[in-house]
């Protein structure tokens, strides 16, 4: 895939996010384009970008703004090689149950399929990789969420369950407590879905 | 046994109503789906894991509601067992629409049952909503748990899943599982 392709698919992702409602506190976006750069651009509240926003950076200088965040974003890459997208997202539920270091048990299907067993908070950025171990998401203490992707739709899509389980976490405790799936259920359906039936397109 | 009119017009309604569900955001992305009664031995499905914005009609696959064979290259929901099971045993019920809805999902992970909260849910659904006992997507399990929540509703949670809604048309399985959502987002919103 050309970089002018994944311009475009970062440009479309972003807007797919904003659309949703998505975009919080502003976010970052990352996208692997070889073994030692990403793609990256950083979006404000409003949501906006043009493609003059999307930086290409190497993953062996993580400087600049937000460092820390930026070399985690960098490690991830380098540990998990199927890893081609990581968001970075702030949106309301995500952002509030990491300043309370919550763990989200995989309370719905979707979660667990696309997720993983749970999504647990890292006490800083360092604790990141070790949050993500056998996971597509994590929260990170007071910033939101790291959400990775095979593919940035795959990510974007992990966004938007994520979202929506946190909301359903919080709201869940209104009517009661909510009940999670049984780990080796949730470990099988998101086995099943990485194995089987997820289709990944060709970005 | 249907005429092509009757399943041209019923693949067009499936696509549209298809769209109109991620419009309203019952559905995101691929999941959830939709099917509509044929005859007494077939249905219309939406196909697994197309994204409901490029559906076209021609994608909808018929499949046999006794057997689950299915006819054309394109495989039917994962569900498929699921819907021709609530047609086997509500013979009056010719559509059936799953959804992943977000007030939905808040009571499928709470696993409760609600008590309908106006007169469209008491119309529409019943006295009150069950949550079907849990079960993994696509199982015998969950197909058996979710007929036997639906006895005498026309809508229920699906226990950490979604929901589901049907009606004598598709137009009335629509309405079942929109006023589902905002029911059920009324009453949480009142115990908040």
């Amino acid at each position: 895939m050309s970089t002018d392709t994944q311009i475009n698919s970062i440009i479309s992702a972003v807007r797919r996010i904003n659309s949703l409602g998505l975009v919080g506190n502003g976010l970052s976006v990352r996208q692997k384009i070889a073994e030692a750069s990403c793609l990256e651009v950083c979006v404000g509240a409003s949501g906006d970008i043009s493609p003059d926003d999307i930086k290409t950076v190497s993953l062996d200088r993580p400087d600049g703004d937000d460092k820390e965040l930026r070399a985690v974003c960098f490690a991830i890459f380098a540990k998990k090689p199927d890893a081609a997208a990581i968001i970075s997202a702030s949106t309301p539920y995500l952002l509030n149950l990491s300043r309370i270091n919550a763990k989200i048990p995989p309370i719905l299907d979707d979660f667990a399929q696309i997720i993983g067993i749970n999504m647990k908070t890292a006490d800083g950025a360092s604790a990141v990789p070790a949050a993500l171990k056998g996971r597509n998401a994590c929260m990170l203490k007071d910033k939101g969420a790291i959400i990775v992707g095979r593919t940035l739709d795959e990510a974007v899509t992990a966004l938007l369950v994520a979202e929506k389980t946190a909301k359903t976490y919080a709201l869940a405790s209104a009517l009661g407590k909510p009940a999670p799936i049984s780990t080796w259920e949730a470990a099988l359906m998101n086995f099943v879905y990485k194995k089987k039936y997820s289709k990944i397109s060709k970005e | 046994m249907y005429d092509n009119d009757t399943e041209n017009n019923l693949r067009r309604a499936l696509t549209e109503a298809g769209r109109r569900l991620v419009q309203k955001n019952l559905v995101q992305g691929t999941w959830g789906n939709l099917s509509a009664r044929l005859d007494e031995k077939f249905m219309l499905a939406t196909p697994s894991g197309l994204d409901y914005t490029s559906l076209t009609p021609d994608d909808m696959v018929v499949v046999n509601i006794e057997t689950l064979e299915y006819l054309g290259k394109l495989k039917p929901t994962s569900e498929r067992k699921l819907h021709a099971a609530i047609y086997r045993d509500r013979p009056e019920i010719n559509a059936v629409i799953h959804t992943h809805s977000e007030y939905c999902s808040v009571a499928a992970a709470a696993r409760v049952e609600i008590t309908a909260v106006d007169d469209d849910m008491r119309k529409l659904i019943g006295e009150t909503a069950r949550c079907a006992a849990y079960g993994l997507p696509g199982t015998k399990k969950m197909t058996k748990a979710t007929v036997e929540a639906l006895k005498d509703r026309n809508g229920c949670y699906l226990a950490n899943h979604g929901a589901i809604a049907m009606g004598t048309s598709l137009d009335e399985a629509f309405a079942a599982c929109e006023t589902l959502e905002n029911s059920t987002k009324r009453l949480i919103e009142a115990k908040l």
